[in-house]
C-alpha cells in the first residue's frame, strides 16, 4: 500500500511539475534562390520618355532578393515598399498600408517576379501588376504569390555618401530607389518652413556644399509634416527618386536627419476641454442668457445664444504666461449677420484682482469677423505685458440677433 | 494550487491505508451503515443501482467472502468520482478528462446513438425526457464496456424497454431560472401485463423564458416518448420505442469582454433585437430529430446468454437561423466597427468615440441589440427602387436521415470467463443547405459570393454559387448559397473477453472496422465549377481498436486496475473537406487519429469510505479540423484545415465519499489535467473567394506545448451530504482554474509572426495563451419525500447553483480567428467569452403513484 501511494504521488508530482516552454513559429523563411540582380531585372526595361511597362512572362522564372530600406511608419511613403541589392533598387507597388509591419527595414523579400509587371512612373522603376490596362499596386491578398519574407530584420546595406546630386538624366537608373546619404546638406528653407504644407505633398530644396540641389518631397500625411524644417547644415538619409527630370529625396521620419539645428517647437501653453470647462475654472457674469458648452460631432466649444438684454461676460481661468515667449492666443469662432464689434468682444488682462470690474481688460479687435456665417480662425500674438502669471481671457456679448459659437481657443508658445 | 492538490492526494492515501489496517477489526459494524448508504442514493438520477452480487458480498463477509475468492468491480456501476462531479462540474463546461464530446459513447438499447456527421450524441434528441431517460448504466474512464468497444472518454447506457419501467404514473412540475422557466412531464407506465406486454409513454414541455437569465432567448419544446415491449415467450422480447424532442430557442452570443464591461453585463446577447415590441432573435435554432428503435432480447433459460439486437433510425431537421447581408453594413450590434475600441486611432480619442461610448454606456438598445427596423428601412428603400434587398434572414439547414443495426451479445462461459461482443452497421445522409427565411421586406436576392464578386473581372462566373441558376432572383423559402450531401457509412465488429479469478481479472478487447465518407454536390459552385456538382470520391477510413486491462483484488475492499486502448479513429466528416460548402476536394492527407490511452486506479470500497483515485494519460495523434473565417490578408473567407493535430492529456482524478454517522456524509472530489499539444500541425489554407494560392497554400501551426481549451484542467469539489428522513441536503464548494482560451491556429504561424522579435511585447500579444483566472463557486439542494397511504409518493427538490453568483466564470472562450494583418493589433479581433450563469434555481414537485 505505500509503495502504490508512494508511485501515484511521484506521478502527481512530476506531472504537477510540468512547465513546458510553448512552441515559437520561426521567422518567415524562403526556399529558393534569387537568381537575376536587380540590376539584370532593371536593364528588362528601358526607361522612356513616357510611362511604360513591360510584362515579365510567366515561367521566366525570375527571382530578385533585396533588403527593405523603406518604411511607412511614419506616413510618408504610401503603398509601396524599396528594395535593394547590391546593384540596385526597386519599388514595389502594393496595395495596403501599415506595410512596415510586415516588411521592415533590413528585412530580406525575395520577389518571384514571374506574373508581375515592370515599368516606371515618370521615369522611377517601379514592380506591380497589370489590371484595368495600367499597372496596379499587387493586392493585399495576393502579395503572397510574389513577395516572400525570409528572416529577421538585421540586413541591408550602407547607404550610399552624395556630396553632390548630378542632374537627373546623369544618374545611373540602378542608383534611383537606393538608400543615399547626402553630405554638407542645407534646407533652403530651414526653420521657416514645415516638412509638408497640410494640403498637399510638399517639396523643398536642398543645397549641396557643392551648390547643386536636390528636392525633399514629403507627404502632408507624414507625422511629421508640420515640422518645421531643420537649419544649418547636416546629413540627410533616404531614397533617392526621380519625377520626371527632378531628382528627389524620401525620407522614412525625422530621424533621418542628423546634425542639423533643429528649432525650438512651440507647445500649447492652454486649450480648452469643453467637457469640463466651467469645472476648469471658466465662469461668468453678467446678465442675459449662459455661455454653454457644446460638445457633438461638428463642434466642440462654448455657445451663447443671447436675449434682448443681453449683457454677459464669459471669463478664463488664470493663465501662468510668465515663463513663455512669443506666446499667441487662437481661437475659431463664427459671428453671423447682425453682429457688430461691440456685441462681440474679446479682452485679456494681464492681471485678474478677483473682480472683473477692478482688473485692467485690453481689447482684440475682431471686427475682421463680424458678419460672416462661416468660422473665423482668429490669431494674435500676445503682447510683452501679457506675459504674466495671471494672464485671462473674456469674452463678452451684448445684444445680438444669433448665436455666437467659439471653439479651439488655445495659446501656443515657447517655454523658456 | 499544485501543492494543494499533492496535499490532497496525500491525504486521502492516508485514509487509504488506515482503513485498510482497520478493514478485519471494523467489517462487523458496516453492515447496517451499508444499507443506508445504498437507500440514499434512491434519489440519484445519475447512477445505476448497485448489481446484486456486490450487495450479497457484502451481507456475507464484508468483502472478503468465499476464502480466497474477491468479488469483481463492477465499473458500471456508482463511481465516486463521476457521481459527485458530473452535475457539480457542469457549470463550468468541464469535460472529463479534456476530452471533446465524440470519444465518449452513449448507447440506446445497445445502438450507438452518436450523430455520424459530428461524431457527437446529442443529448437534445431526448431532452425533457426525463422521466424516461434517468438511469443509464454508465461506464467511468477506461474500464470495459459490456455493450461496445467503448472509448476513451467512457460509455453510458440507457434502457428504454417498456418493460423496464414499473407500473406507475408520474407528473412532474419544474420552474428554474435558467434556458426555460417550466417543464411539465407526465408519463406512464402499465408495467409487464400478465400476457406479456408493458406500455410506457411520456410527454414533457419546457416553456417560457420570463425568469430566464439571458435576454431574446425564448424556448419552446415539446417531447414525446413511446414504447411498446411484448415478451414472446420465456426467450424472446420484442420491444418499439420511439422518442422525439421537438425544440426551438433563441440563441445566445458569445462577445467580446468590452461589450460586456461597458453594458456592465456579462451575458449580454447581441442576437437580438426590438421588433414590434418584441425581442427578436435572430439566431433561432429548431430541432426536431425523432428517433424509432425496435430492439429484440433473445434470453435463453440458462440465463447465460443474452443477445440485443436492435434496428433504428433517426430523421428530422436541424435548422439555425442567421442574419446576410450584401453590400451594406454589418447588422451585427457587437461588430468591431461598432465598439468604442475601434474609434481610437493611435492615441486619438475621436468624437466618434465619445459617441458610441455614450451609446454603449447608456445601453441604446437601437445600437447595441439588432436593429430590426434598420433593416427593414434599408431593405424596403432598395425594394421601391428595383433594387435587391441588402439584408435577410437565411435558414442554415441540416435534414438528416440514418438507417441502422445493432446486435450485442454477453455470453458467461463458465465461472471464470465470459464474453461480449457485438457488430453495429450504420449509414447516414445529411442535406446541408440554406434558405431564405425572411427577406425583412426586401424584394429578391441573388446568389453570388459577395467576396468574389470584382475580384476577377476576368471571369464573371467565379462570383456565383450555383451556375446552373446563376441569373435567378430568389425569394422566401428558396435555396442559396451551398446545397450539398453528406454520406457516412460505417461497419463495426467488435469482441470482447473477461477473466475472473480470485485476485485477479483482466480483459482484452478487440475492434474492427470501416467507414465510408463522400460529398455530393447539388449546385455547380462558379469558383470550383468541376469539382462542386455531383459526387466526390469515395474514402475509406479505418476504426480498429484494441485494449485490455487488468485488476489485482487486493481484497474486497481494495483494487488496483489497470486499463489501456488503442485505436483507430476515423475523423468525422465535418472535418474531411477542404470547403464542404462548395468543392469535393479533401483535406490532403486525411486519416484516421491514432489514439494511445491508460488509466492506473486504486479504488477503495467500504461502507464508511469510497475513493478512488487515478493517474490518466492519453495520446491523440493525427486528429484534424477545419475551420472557417474571414482572413483579412486574402479579403475572403478561408478554411483553413489543419491535419496532424496531437494532443496529449494527462492528469489525475480522485473523488472520496466519506460516511460521518448515520446522517453525514463528506464529499471531496477533484481533478489536475494538463492537456497539451504535442506537436506541430499542418495547414492547408483555402480561400472560398476562388483566390489561387499557387502553392502557397500550406502552413505550420506552431503550437506545440499550447493547452487544449475546452474544459478546465483543475476542478474541484467539496461538500456535505445530509440524509435523514427522506430529507436530502447537499452543500458542494467549488474550486475551478486552468481555464484556456481557445487558440487561434494562425497566430502561431510563420506568417502571422513576420519578422517580430520572440521577445518583443507585441509578439507576446500574439502568441501567448490566454489563462482566465480561477473561480469558486458553491451549490445547496434540497429534496424531501412523503409516502401518503402507502400507495403515492409527493416530492421537492430545490437546488441553487453558484449561490454566491459569481459571474466570472468564463466557461467557453476563444480567440477569434480573424487576424490583423494590418496593424497587428490583437484587440481589433479581440477573444470572445460566454461567462457561466450567475446564481440560478431550479424547483420541483414530483407525484408519483
Amino acid at each position: 500500500m505505500k509503495k502504490i501511494t508512494i508511485i501515484l504521488i511521484l506521478i502527481a508530482a512530476i506531472l504537477a511539475g510540468c512547465d513546458l516552454k510553448q512552441d515559437v513559429a520561426p521567422m518567415p523563411t524562403f526556399v529558393g534562390e534569387a537568381n537575376t540582380t536587380i540590376a539584370e531585372l532593371l536593364a528588362m526595361h528601358p526607361i522612356g520618355s513616357e510611362d511604360s511597362y513591360d510584362s515579365i512572362p510567366i515561367g521566366s522564372n525570375i527571382i530578385i532578393c533585396g533588403y527593405v530600406t523603406t518604411s511607412d511608419e511614419w506616413g510618408n511613403n504610401y503603398k509601396y515598399i524599396n528594395i535593394e541589392d547590391e546593384t540596385g533598387a526597386i519599388q514595389i507597388k502594393i496595395n495596403h498600408t501599415a506595410l512596415y509591419k510586415k516588411y521592415q527595414i533590413g528585412e530580406r523579400i525575395y520577389v518571384k517576379c514571374d506574373g508581375l509587371v515592370l515599368g516606371d512612373y515618370r521615369k522611377l522603376p517601379q514592380l506591380g501588376l497589370w489590371a484595368n490596362g495600367a499597372m496596379q499596386p499587387i493586392p493585399s491578398f495576393k502579395t503572397y504569390l510574389y513577395l516572400f519574407p525570409d528572416g529577421a530584420p538585421t540586413g541591408g546595406f550602407n547607404p550610399i555618401d552624395m556630396t553632390t546630386v548630378p542632374a537627373a538624366n546623369d544618374i545611373p537608373s540602378t542608383m534611383y530607389n537606393r538608400k543615399v546619404r547626402l553630405l554638407g546638406a542645407t534646407f533652403v528653407e530651414g526653420g521657416m518652413a514645415t516638412f509638408s504644407d497640410p494640403g498637399a505633398a510638399t517639396s523643398h530644396d536642398i543645397k549641396m556644399s557643392d551648390g547643386s540641389t536636390i528636392t525633399l518631397r514629403t507627404s502632408n500625411y507624414a507625422t511629421f509634416a508640420g515640422k518645421i524644417l531643420p537649419v544649418g547644415t547636416g546629413e540627410i538619409t533616404g531614397i533617392l527618386t526621380r519625377y520626371n527630370n527632378y531628382v528627389q529625396l524620401v525620407i522614412n521620419s525625422p530621424d533621418d536627419l542628423v546634425g542639423f539645428t533643429v528649432p525650438v517647437e512651440r507647445q500649447t501653453i492652454f486649450s480648452v476641454d469643453y467637457n469640463n470647462a466651467f469645472n476648469d475654472g471658466w465662469f461668468q457674469t453678467g446678465t442675459g442668457n449662459d455661455w454653454q458648452t457644446m460638445v457633438n460631432n461638428n463642434f466642440s466649444g462654448f455657445v451663447v445664444n443671447p436675449a434682448s438684454d443681453q449683457d454677459k461676460y464669459l471669463i478664463s481661468p488664470a493663465v501662468d504666461l510668465s515663463d513663455v515667449s512669443n506666446p499667441e492666443l487662437s481661437f475659431t469662432h463664427r459671428a453671423p449677420q447682425g453682429f457688430s464689434p461691440n456685441t462681440m468682444m474679446c479682452f485679456y488682462t494681464p492681471n485678474y484682482t478677483g473682480d472683473m470690474s477692478s482688473s485692467l481688460w485690453i481689447p482684440f479687435d475682431l471686427s475682421a469677423a463680424t458678419g460672416q456665417t462661416t468660422s473665423n480662425n482668429f490669431s494674435i500674438e500676445l503682447p510683452e505685458g501679457a506675459q504674466t502669471a495671471n494672464f485671462r481671457l473674456m469674452f463678452h456679448i451684448t445684444t445680438a440677433p444669433s448665436s455666437w459659437y467659439i471653439s479651439d481657443i488655445k495659446i501656443t508658445g515657447v517655454v523658456q | 494550487m499544485k501543492k494543494f492538490l499533492l496535499l490532497t492526494v496525500l491525504v486521502l492515501f492516508c485514509f487509504g491505508a488506515v482503513f485498510a489496517q482497520e478493514n478485519k477489526t471494523e467489517k462487523k459494524g458496516k453492515k447496517t451503515q451499508n444499507k443506508e448508504a445504498v437507500s440514499s442514493n434512491e434519489g440519484d438520477d445519475n447512477v445505476t443501482s448497485l448489481p446484486p452480487s456486490i450487495e450479497e458480498d457484502d451481507e456475507g463477509d464484508d468483502g472478503v467472502a468465499g476464502g480466497n475468492y474477491v468479488p469483481s468491480l463492477l465499473h458500471s456501476s456508482k463511481d465516486v468520482f463521476a457521481n459527485n462531479t458530473s452535475y457539480t462540474f457542469s457549470i463550468a463546461y468541464f469535460k472529463p478528462r479534456g476530452y471533446d464530446n465524440r470519444y465518449g459513447l452513449v448507447c440506446v438499447n445497445g445502438y450507438d446513438m452518436s450523430n455520424q456527421v459530428t461524431g457527437r450524441a446529442t443529448y437534445s434528441l431526448w431532452g425533457g425526457l426525463n422521466h424516461i431517460f434517468r438511469y443509464p448504466e454508465s461506464v467511468s474512464g477506461l474500464n470495459e464496456v459490456p455493450f461496445a468497444f467503448g472509448d476513451i472518454g467512457g460509455a453510458i447506457q440507457y434502457n428504454l424497454r417498456a418493460s423496464n419501467f414499473r407500473k406507475q404514473l408520474r407528473a412532474t412540475y419544474s420552474l428554474s431560472n435558467r434556458t426555460y422557466t417550466n417543464r411539465m412531464m407526465l408519463t406512464y407506465s402499465t408495467g409487464l401485463s400478465p400476457k406479456g406486454w408493458a406500455f410506457t409513454a411520456s410527454i414533457s414541455s419546457r416553456f417560457g423564458n420570463e425568469l430566464a437569465y439571458v435576454d431574446g432567448t425564448d424556448y419552446t419544446s415539446f417531447s414525446g416518448f413511446v414504447a411498446a415491449e411484448k415478451k414472446i415467450n420465456s426467450e424472446h422480447w420484442l420491444n418499439l420505442s420511439a422518442f422525439t424532442n421537438y425544440q426551438q430557442r433563441g440563441m445566445q452570443s458569445s462577445s467580446v469582454q468590452e461589450a460586456y464591461d461597458l453594458l456592465d453585463n456579462h451575458y449580454y446577447n447581441a442576437n437580438w433585437g426590438w421588433y414590434q415590441g418584441k425581442q427578436r432573435n435572430a439566431r433561432v435554432r429548431t430541432v426536431c430529430e425523432p428517433v424509432i428503435m425496435l430492439t429484440h432480447n433473445f434470453t435463453p433459460a440458462s440465463n447465460k446468454l443474452n443477445i440485443q439486437t436492435t434496428l433504428a433510425t433517426t430523421f428530422g431537421f436541424n435548422n439555425t437561423t442567421s442574419l446576410n447581408w450584401y453590400d451594406a453594413q454589418d447588422p451585427r450590434p457587437d461588430y468591431y466597427r461598432y465598439l468604442p475600441s475601434y474609434q481610437i486611432d493611435g492615441t486619438d480619442t475621436s468624437q466618434a468615440y465619445y459617441d458610441v461610448l455614450a451609446l454603449w454606456q447608456n445601453n441604446d438598445q437601437s445600437y447595441t441589440q439588432v436593429n430590426w427596423d434598420h433593416l427593414y428601412d434599408v431593405n424596403q428603400l432598395a425594394a421601391s427602387q428595383g433594387k435587391r434587398a441588402q439584408y435577410m434572414v437565411e435558414n442554415r439547414r441540416m435534414d438528416h436521415f440514418q438507417l441502422g443495426a445493432s446486435t450485442n451479445l454477453s455470453w458467461s462461459i463458465n465461472d471464470h470467463w465470459k464474453l461480449y461482443g457485438g457488430a453495429i452497421v450504420r449509414g447516414m445522409k445529411q442535406r446541408n443547405y440554406k434558405t431564405i427565411e425572411d427577406m425583412l421586406g426586401g424584394s429578391y436576392w441573388l446568389d453570388v459570393d459577395k467576396f468574389s464578386e470584382g475580384d476577377f473581372p476576368e471571369d464573371a462566373n467565379v462570383q456565383y454559387n450555383d451556375l446552373q441558376h446563376k441569373g435567378d432572383t430568389l425569394h422566401e423559402g428558396d435555396v442559396f448559397g451551398y446545397d450539398y450531401d453528406y454520406h457516412v457509412y460505417e461497419e463495426k465488429l467488435w469482441g470482447l473477453i473477461k477473466a475472473t479469478y480470485n485476485h485477479w481479472d483482466f480483459y482484452v478487447g478487440l475492434q474492427v472496422g470501416a467507414s465510408q465518407i463522400w460529398r455530393y454536390g447539388h449546385m455547380q459552385n462558379g469558383r470550383f465549377p468541376t469539382e462542386s456538382l455531383g459526387k466526390s470520391e469515395t474514402r475509406f477510413l479505418t476504426d480498429n481498436g484494441i485494449r485490455g486491462g487488468v485488476t489485482y483484488k487486493i481484497n474486497g475492499r481494495n483494487y488496483l486496475v489497470l486499463n489501456g486502448l488503442s485505436e483507430t479513429k476515423s475523423p468525422n466528416i465535418l472535418n474531411s473537406f477542404l470547403s464542404p460548402r462548395i468543392r469535393n476536394a479533401y483535406v490532403p492527407g486525411l486519416k484516421s487519429e491514432r489514439i494511445f490511452s491508460g488509466d492506473f486506479s486504486y479504488i477503495m470500497n467500504y461502507p464508511v469510505i469510497k475513493m478512488r483515485i487515478t493517474a490518466f494519460a492519453t495520446k491523440i495523434n493525427d486528429a484534424s479540423k477545419v475551420i472557417s473565417f474571414y482572413n483579412d490578408d486574402y479579403a475572403s473567407m478561408v478554411n483553413y484545415a489543419i491535419s496532424g493535430i496531437d494532443q496529449r492529456y494527462i492528469g489525475i482524478e480522485a473523488g472520496a465519499e466519506i460516511k460521518l454517522g448515520s446522517m453525514f456524509s463528506l464529499i471531496l472530489a477533484g481533478t489536475w489535467g494538463d492537456y497539451r499539444y504535442t506537436d506541430r500541425a499542418h495547414v492547408t489554407m483555402n480561400a472560398e473567394n476562388g483566390v489561387d494560392f499557387d502553392g502557397q497554400m500550406e502552413r505550420t501551426v506552431y503550437w506545440k506545448n499550447y493547452h487544449v481549451a475546452g474544459s478546465p484542467q483543475v476542478a474541484a469539489t467539496g461538500g456535505l451530504k445530509f440524509n435523514y428522513n427522506y430529507w436530502w441536503v447537499n452543500i458542494n464548494c467549488n474550486w475551478f482554474d486552468k481555464i484556456y482560451c481557445e487558440l487561434n491556429p494562425e497566430r502561431r504561424t510563420s506568417a502571422a509572426r513576420g519578422s517580430l522579435d520572440e521577445n518583443s511585447e507585441l509578439y507576446h500579444q500574439i502568441a501567448d495563451q490566454e489563462r482566465l483566472p480561477g473561480q469558486f463557486t458553491m451549490d445547496i439542494s434540497v429534496s424531501k419525500s412523503w409516502r401518503i397511504a402507502h400507495k403515492y409518493n409527493i416530492g421537492f427538490n430545490a437546488s441553487v447553483t453558484n449561490l454566491l453568483n459569481n459571474k466570472n466564470l468564463v466557461t467557453t472562450a476563444w480567440e477569434q480567428y480573424r487576424f490583423d494583418y494590418t496593424n497587428y493589433n490583437v484587440g481589433k479581433y479581440a477573444n470572445k467569452y460566454y461567462y457561466a450563469f450567475g446564481t440560478t434555481f431550479y424547483l420541483g414537485i414530483n407525484f408519483q403513484m
